[in-house]
């Protein structure tokens, strides 16, 4: 009996060591670059006690050895390689983060119709979401002083908070906590001189994590 | 529990920043499946959906766990199984310019999708591990680190 269970196990090894790919007796540490959006994504630079390598290539990757930091060449890596060593942790990516822009009317809080008809939007992937973490960041564009933007800034991103804080209360179970800022007109999205009127500037950034 | 509607009005932000991004959670589980763990200050917190994430917070999975997280400026990063890392340095505050991000990962599988920190101030974000130091300007990558 106990040679029969010895001569299972042997089996059983064998057949792992056949999956096994060459040189992946023992697992050495790998890097890969992927794309985003279909595009490189940027680049990596690996640094080891013994040197260093660049990736700056979608799907290139380098291994590193054991204890002496030994580093290879960047190869581009097929994907079914990647799959097999890195398919449990793509499989559990969250969902990146959803971006909203909301846009108002001069020089006040008020929301722009077109971007009041996206909140029962923004509600829905809220409630998909959750539990989230949302901000709203409140924009001005140049007109008026650096104090008074700021303020105003604030108060869209309030105006905004509130308004997703009315649809979240209506419906209970939906927690979120929205955490809001103003950087009032010292990040424009569209640059202009000093005391510009500029309707894509008059905005809140809603982002839901 | 179940129904924590927070509105944190920031209309006090003016008061006293500095000391509130002490103690400020810097991101939030948003995954979590088998053994996934937080440790805070010695102390081991089952990773659930929506548990908050404070700086130095270590990051571990068993063999059978996977572990997915947001973090405030917009980094997405993964945990496969057997993993352990650590949030070293989290700096995120734009309108100063200060940032900066150093996550620290010991072993195991991870996928990270870079956030604001790296887009504004790239060149300001590290991962380090005990046998290379990954120096990140974007991007998207997946490691194995086996020490």
């Amino acid at each position: 009996m106990k040679g029969a269970t010895a001569h299972y196990l042997f089996l059983f090894f064998s057949l792992l060591a056949t999956l096994n790919l060459p040189g992946c007796a023992s697992p050495k540490s790998v890097i890969v670059l992927l794309p985003e959006a279909g595009k490189v994504s940027g680049e990596v630079t690996v640094t080891t006690a013994t040197g260093s390598q660049l990736l700056n290539q979608s799907w290139q990757s380098v291994e590193i050895s054991g204890s002496h930091g030994g580093l290879s060449n960047p190869v581009v890596m097929e994907s079914a390689a990647v799959e097999g060593v890195f398919g449990s942790v793509q499989a559990g990516m969250p969902a990146p983060p959803v971006h909203y822009l909301l846009y108002f009317k001069l020089g006040t809080a008020e929301m722009l119709p077109e971007s009041r008809l996206l909140l029962p939007e923004i509600f829905a992937v809220i409630k998909k979401r959750s539990p989230v973490q949302l901000s709203v960041v409140g924009h001005a564009d140049t007109v008026g002083s650096v104090a008074y933007n700021h303020r105003l800034g604030m108060e869209r991103a309030a105006a905004v908070a509130a308004a997703i804080g009315e649809l979240l209360a209506a419906q209970q179970g939906v927690p979120a906590r929205v955490e809001i800022s103003s950087r009032g007109k010292s990040d424009l999205l569209v640059k202009t001189p000093d005391l510009t009127p500029e309707p894509r500037n008059r905005r809140a950034e809603v982002t839901i994590r | 529990m179940r129904i924590t509607l927070l509105i944190l009005c920031a209309l006090l932000v003016g008061a006293n920043f500095a000391a509130a991004e002490e103690a400020r959670p810097i991101g939030l589980v948003k995954t979590a499946s088998g053994e996934a763990f937080i440790v805070r200050d010695g102390r081991r917190l089952e990773a659930h959906p929506g548990l908050d994430l404070m700086l130095g917070d270590q990051l571990s999975t068993g063999k059978t766990g996977a572990l997915g997280v947001i973090l405030r400026d917009d980094t997405v990063i993964s945990l496969g199984p057997a993993t352990q890392t650590r949030l070293e340095q989290f700096v995120y505050e734009p309108a100063q310019g200060h940032l900066a991000l150093v996550l620290r990962v010991t072993r195991g599988l991870i996928e990270y999708l870079s956030g604001k920190i790296s887009k504004l101030a790239p060149g300001s974000v590290r991962i380090e591990t005990p046998v290379a130091t990954l120096g990140i300007r974007g991007t998207h990558l997946l490691a194995r680190i086996e020490p």
